[in-house]
């Protein structure tokens, strides 16, 4: 990750911090602001607008700009996954458009940036948008990785006592490497108590249109998630991946459970000066 | 079968409170073997690397290979059968049997046999037919089927095996494992002597030497091999590797994956010359038409590990039996569509939430996931999907191109959610959510909006110029689609029906 990221970040025009080997923007020593177009998941844009707002914050914060194309709609994913692969191209073509003048792409999906950076290259294969697609699935981070793999920042002087735990998304997790950033991240909030599940890796049944077309098999993956995350004794479960969140405490709630779900992005975005959702 | 078909199917199957407790603790227990193996070998991953590229290299010259098998058992004494389908592979197995005379039958455990049905139809037809591997025989005077491709009697617990010794053998109920394997084996040994054949699958087949290999861990296999006058194996034609070298990253890694065991406790490795007189039934069934597909192919690399069951979240949930396959989990939903172990698999690569745990630990490298979506796509293109879908589908396309439209409809959408009781109550399109699982309210205002409203900097696209090449776009995709099609016509005449 350290090394895709290093080249990236030369064509960036950022460069690696030779103190500590960290990864820091070249324009943040000048003074200077990289300018990052926030992907925004269609899911997070009604659902969750919170979880947008963290990601913006945090990276202004951190003195960066934050652009939001607003041509954006869905990177195209759910209907690929589907089956349909010609209406999922066209919509992958809206999103190639609205971030065409993008050099730095950050979303708050590791599920939906795995799709920009691992499928787009061979979803646009010999098409006019071919090119682009590869450099914008070069140059598209979720947000976790963003911050520590490419800022090399993982201090961002949150504070939040809670006992947690944290629920690594599959496709974060097996297509983009995550997990390890947001501990990372994590173990820096002052006063969060993370407690690791004996399966943090277990697939908590959402997959898209799966938790439609066999919902009764969905929400049994998702109690078989829960009971791990019960186990921990945790108040509120943290992933990266909203729509995991959805499932699993939409489980815990339609039981009764009075369990919580944040995104990594929400605790981060904790300073006791902002206002949480 | 039809998707609502599966459903029910699951519905079924997760009603059975206890059914998932025996997968979830053999599967747990399973996956730390393996884990732990994997950890010990300091080049794992490299074996698993030559694992896989000896498999793929295989299958790219999968007639080749099976030639060099044919003549290499040939010239040592064996006969070399070839049977075009599972009804083949059985006629071929039963005229083998009877131009030898042979009524008692031990089998070893083999998945190709379930497969084809081949114990069903022997025993339809006169034969005496034993298992003999454990699970096997366990599973066979049970009346039951395999649940799963390595651990046929997961599903059972040790009570659960007692109570059926105990109707179907006559003996004293015991729980004791020790005392059950006695007993299966006093009744197994008599079988083992008695028997006039004895029928096998096989792991692998060494092209160059003209080899059978099988693994196991009870000798059982050992003794259906040797021991009686006649030996035939049925297996599926993928099976062939190039050289016996191939054997060293694919034993060290089939055994790590199966039992977490650094190599199966007997490993058996038979050429043609006998006695016993050997037979090699070489099945296709499908797999030269499969093998003809530039990426599905690798679904034939597959070593039968059942790594990808103990790793899926699925599987533990509903168990091997609902999948109604012989072949279950991930690689059962991958068989499926190619009628391989079951006639009606077209909705299997369905059963999946794509989670990738499968290929995670396939020592093969199988890309489960990818391959579950082709086919679902394959899905779509023959007309699995529904109208109503199909429609869905397009509109969605259509919507989420127009980013103005888009906006509108979420802002209605969102307005109707928000709506009195529908949430709560779960409307009847929302009903296959809201059934399992609370709906966030959504936000009467989306995040753009929001993000706009507070005066945040965005970006637009020129509306004009991007649409053109949108359209060029699309119509590059289905040319290449549209050329893909015509030349899998060309290559290989209705491959994915059934043969």
């Amino acid at each position: 990750m350290i090394e895709l990221a290093d080249s990236v970040c030369s064509r960036l025009g950022l460069h690696k911090s030779h103190r500590e080997g960290k990864i820091v923007p070249a324009s943040m020593d000048r003074g200077d602001r990289v300018r990052i177009h926030l992907f925004v998941p269609c899911f997070v844009d009604h659902f969750a607008p919170g979880v947008a707002w963290a990601s913006a914050r945090i990276l202004q914060r951190l003195g960066h700009e934050v652009v939001v194309p607003e041509s954006q709609t869905c990177c195209g994913q759910a209907g690929y996954n589907s089956g349909f692969h010609e209406e999922s191209v066209e919509v992958a073509t809206q999103w190639v458009r609205s971030f065409t003048q993008a050099d730095a792409v950050v979303g708050s999906s590791g599920s939906c940036v795995a799709f920009v950076r691992n499928m787009y290259p061979q979803l646009f294969e010999n098409t006019p948008y071919a090119e682009e697609a590869r450099r914008l699935s070069e140059r598209t981070w979720e947000l976790s990785s963003f911050l520590v793999d490419v800022l090399g920042v993982d201090e961002l002087g949150a504070r939040y006592p809670v006992r947690a735990t944290f629920h690594d998304g599959c496709h974060g997790l097996r297509q983009l490497g995550l997990g390890k950033q947001a501990r990372r991240l994590l173990a820096k909030v002052e006063g969060l108590e993370l407690v690791e599940m004996g399966r943090p890796d277990l697939c908590c049944g959402f997959g898209g249109s799966f938790s439609v077309k066999l919902p009764e098999l969905s929400v049994s993956m998702a109690d078989a998630k829960l009971e791990e995350v019960l186990a921990t004794g945790a108040e509120v479960v943290i992933a990266t991946e909203p729509t995991c969140l959805t499932q699993i405490v939409g489980r815990a709630h339609k039981r009764g459970l009075p369990l919580r779900a944040m995104h990594l992005a929400e605790v981060l975005d904790h300073t006791g000066q902002e206002a949480v959702r | 079968m039809s998707l609502s078909r599966l459903r029910e199917q699951f519905r079924q199957a997760l009603a059975d409170p206890d059914l998932a407790a025996p997968y979830e603790r053999a599967t747990a227990t399973a996956r730390a073997k393996r884990a732990a193996a994997a950890a010990e070998l300091p080049d794992y991953e490299e074996q698993r690397q030559k694992a896989a590229d000896a498999r793929r290299e295989a299958i790219d010259h999968l007639d080749a290979l099976v030639e060099r098998f044919r003549e290499a058992f040939t010239r040592d004494g064996g006969t070399v059968h070839h049977a075009a389908d599972a009804e083949e592979a059985r006629s071929l197995v039963k005229r083998i049997l009877s131009e030898r005379g042979a009524r008692t039958v031990v089998k070893a455990k083999s998945m190709l046999s379930e497969e084809i049905a081949l114990n069903e139809d022997l025993i339809a037809s006169g034969w005496e037919v034993h298992e003999t591997d454990l699970g096997e025989f366990i599973v066979q005077i049970a009346g039951q089927r395999p649940s799963h491709i390595t651990a046929p009697a997961l599903h059972l617990d040790r009570v659960d095996i007692g109570r059926i010794f105990h109707e179907k053998l006559g003996v004293d109920y015991t729980e004791d494992p020790v005392e059950l394997a006695t007993i299966a084996r006093r009744l197994l040994r008599e079988r083992f002597l008695q028997a006039d054949a004895g029928i096998s699958g096989a792991n692998f087949l060494v092209a160059r030497t003209g080899q059978i290999v099988l693994l196991e861990n009870e000798a059982n296999i050992r003794m259906c091999t040797t021991l009686p006058p006649l030996h035939i194996a049925v297996v599926g034609v993928e099976k062939v590797i190039a050289e016996v070298d191939d054997l060293g990253p694919l034993l060290s890694v089939i055994a790590r994956s199966a039992t977490g065991q650094k190599l199966g406790a007997y490993t058996s490795i038979l050429g043609a010359a006998g006695p016993p007189e050997r037979h090699v039934v070489l099945v296709d069934n499908g797999r030269r038409q499969l093998a003809q597909h530039p990426r599905k192919r690798e679904i034939l690399t597959c070593i039968r590990c059942g790594a990808c069951l103990n790793a899926c979240p699925v599987y533990e949930r509903i168990g091997g039996h609902a999948y109604e396959s012989a072949y279950s989990g991930p690689i059962g939903a991958l068989l499926g569509p190619h009628h391989l172990g079951t006639d009606h698999g077209r909705e299997l690569p369905f059963a999946s939430s794509l989670c990738g745990a499968c290929s995670e630990v396939c020592p093969v490298k199988i890309d489960i996931p990818e391959l579950l979506r082709l086919e679902r796509e394959r899905y779509v293109e023959t007309g699995g999907a529904d109208v109503g879908e199909r429609l869905a589908w397009w509109l969605w396309s259509k919507v989420m191109t127009r980013p103005r439209l888009y906006r509108l409809l979420a802002r209605v959408g969102r307005g109707i959610l928000q709506g009195p009781g529908i949430i709560a109550e779960g409307s009847s399109v929302l009903r296959d959510w809201t059934d399992g699982r609370k709906l966030p309210i959504p936000s009467s205002t989306s995040f753009i909006d929001q993000w706009k409203h507070q005066g945040g900097a965005t970006t637009r696209t020129n509306p004009i110029w991007d649409r053109t090449r949108a359209q060029r776009a699309l119509e590059a995709t289905r040319k290449a689609k549209r050329s893909w099609a015509a030349s899998r016509g060309r290559a290989g005449r209705g491959k994915d029906r059934k043969p």
